[in-house]
């Protein structure tokens, strides 16, 4: 009933090897498909992704049928070995890819962090950059200004916030691009390996700043702060919950 | 059926309509584009000492080695103009279309780090080098207008007339047909890199099809047989007209303006529908 994300035989399919004259043929192979209204021959024949063995098939599943519900209020963690997928289904919710076959239902507005700093022109000030990385964010220039002093606060290096980030230690530099994301709003927020950035102490800082809303996060172990639903990728392609 | 459940504020599927063209979505983050302009403009002079005159600097050398080469060394006739008038006018108009091109014909592989961590509508990024593009365009046209001045204080003859009014109409026209072109080079660039590197010297090939250095009514003397090429090329009605309005001096019919208009909204739209469908999963392949 309280469903905000609702995933249906959601599958990726990625292709192996380099691009080149060898893809084209396939390419029009897969168009002529499509135009006859018939499905693309190249997908029957994708493999389960296993990466430590040689397969026949340069196609393969990173997500396979994939279905579950994400209820309201939960922080839900994404576990798995090395390529399992978790990233891979981030970035599907996430809008950056779409999904091969399946779909994805939501209600309400995602943010997601799969880097920090995305957008951070390196000519620019922190205050320019502040302004920037928040609009790429789906921040409005008003919100921005609002929190800005916050932000600059939590983020801890006021006293390079007119200097270019190039200048930046990469300690700093991570600060300041964790502070812009700390304070998005939305009732979605999707993390992706972020957390291990800045000292222990600001860590902690950044873990207490999030603690509202829904969060689905991609993790490489389990958190304890995150019990209530964790999700796992297992060698089948499939998740369980 | 019509219970509250089945509301969801977003769908994420394969396949989306061609011509959806997610401009709600678009207004959400006119924020963005703002500051993406603000971004390519800052980010252009910062660590110069001259600043914005670069701005300047470019079209205006250009226009030297012009009037030298083809003014005085070709004798390529300017239709009565003065000669670095003629060609800064040319010079300013083609820049714009040049530039908004190429820098949208980049717009995937340059900025696959961008789009492949966060998702915003991708229509922002071109349409942000439009204008920031348009900026640049407005302050040479002060260059150009400065120009106008100095000749017309020095008795040249000019006549700025009422066709001065399609100007806006033109700049319009210019910045949907770099777009439109720029766009489908960018989502043809992403998979097989090949047409990249048709776009520098294309670019260059292109201007001489363009009544840029020469004007339209030379051609029309000297080669009929040949004029069809550049009638047929949507931008040198644009630059004649933009002549005339400015400098009396230009040919172009309402017919040629009205291909030219058909031409740029084909463009435009094909541009856009390609982009669409590119944008979804570019990332995996670019």
């Amino acid at each position: 009933m309280g469903s905000v994300i609702k995933i249906e035989n959601l599958s990726k399919a990625y292709q192996l090897g380099e691009i080149g004259t060898g893809t084209l043929t396939r390419d029009l192979e897969r168009y002529w498909a499509r135009i006859r209204g018939k499905e693309d021959p190249f997908l029957k024949i994708g493999e389960a992704n296993d990466r430590s063995k040689k397969g026949e098939s340069d196609i393969v599943w990173s997500l396979k049928d994939i279905n579950f519900d994400i209820e309201e209020g939960q922080a839900v963690g994404i576990i798995g070995r090395n390529g399992a997928g978790k990233s891979t289904l981030l970035k599907v919710l996430s809008r950056v890819t779409a999904p091969t076959t399946g779909s994805i239902k939501v209600k309400g507005r995602i943010a997601s962090l799969l880097e920090v700093g995305t957008g951070f022109h390196p000519e620019l000030s922190g205050r320019e950059n502040i302004y920037l990385n928040g609009a790429i964010l789906g921040m409005r220039k008003a919100e921005i200004k609002r929190k800005f002093d916050e932000i600059v606060d939590f983020s801890g290096v006021e006293r390079y916030i007119d200097t270019p980030v190039k200048r930046y230690s990469s300690g700093m530099y991570v600060r300041l691009a964790f502070a812009v994301a700390a304070y998005l709003e939305s009732e979605i927020l999707i993390v992706d390996e972020v957390l291990a950035v800045g000292d222990a102490e600001f860590q902690k800082k950044c873990l207490r700043k999030m603690e509202y809303g829904l969060h689905i996060l991609c993790l490489d172990r389990n958190y304890a702060w995150c019990t209530s639903a964790v999700i796992a990728a297992g060698d089948d392609r499939q998740i369980y919950i | 059926m019509t219970e509250q459940k089945d509301y969801w504020d977003l769908e994420i599927v394969p396949e989306s309509n061609m011509l959806d063209l997610k401009l709600q979505d678009i207004w959400r983050y006119r924020d963005l584009l703002i500051l993406l302009v603000r971004r390519d403009f800052v980010s252009f002079y910062k660590q110069t000492i001259l600043g914005p005159l670069w701005f300047f600097i470019q079209p205006l050398f250009t226009t030297i080695i012009y009037t030298f080469i083809f003014g005085n060394l070709a004798a390529i006739s300017t239709d009565g103009l003065p000669q670095p008038l003629f060609y800064l006018a040319g010079i300013t108009a083609w820049n714009y279309f040049a530039d908004c091109l190429t820098k949208t014909s980049s717009v995937f592989t340059a900025n696959a780090g961008l789009f492949g961590k966060v998702y915003f509508p991708r229509l922002i990024v071109p349409l942000s080098i439009v204008v920031s593009n348009l900026i640049r365009f407005g302050v040479q046209m002060c260059l150009f207008l400065l120009m106008m001045a100095y000749y017309a204080t020095k008795g040249a003859n000019l006549h700025p007339n009422i066709s001065l009014l399609l100007f806006p109409f033109l700049l319009l026209l210019m910045a949907m047909l770099g777009l439109g072109l720029g766009m489908i080079i960018s989502a043809m660039t992403t998979k097989y890199r090949d047409l990249s590197f048709l776009v520098t010297f294309g670019i260059q090939l292109m201007m001489y099809l363009t009544t840029v250095i020469y004007p339209l009514s030379v051609v029309k003397a000297k080669y009929p047989h040949y004029q069809w090429l550049l009638e047929y090329n949507p931008m040198t009605s644009i630059i004649e007209a933009f002549r005339y309005g400015f400098l009396g001096r230009g040919t172009f019919t309402a017919a040629s303006l009205a291909i030219t208009t058909g031409v740029t909204l084909v463009i435009l739209l094909t541009g856009i529908i390609i982009f669409n469908r590119v944008e979804r999963d570019f990332i995996d392949t670019v």
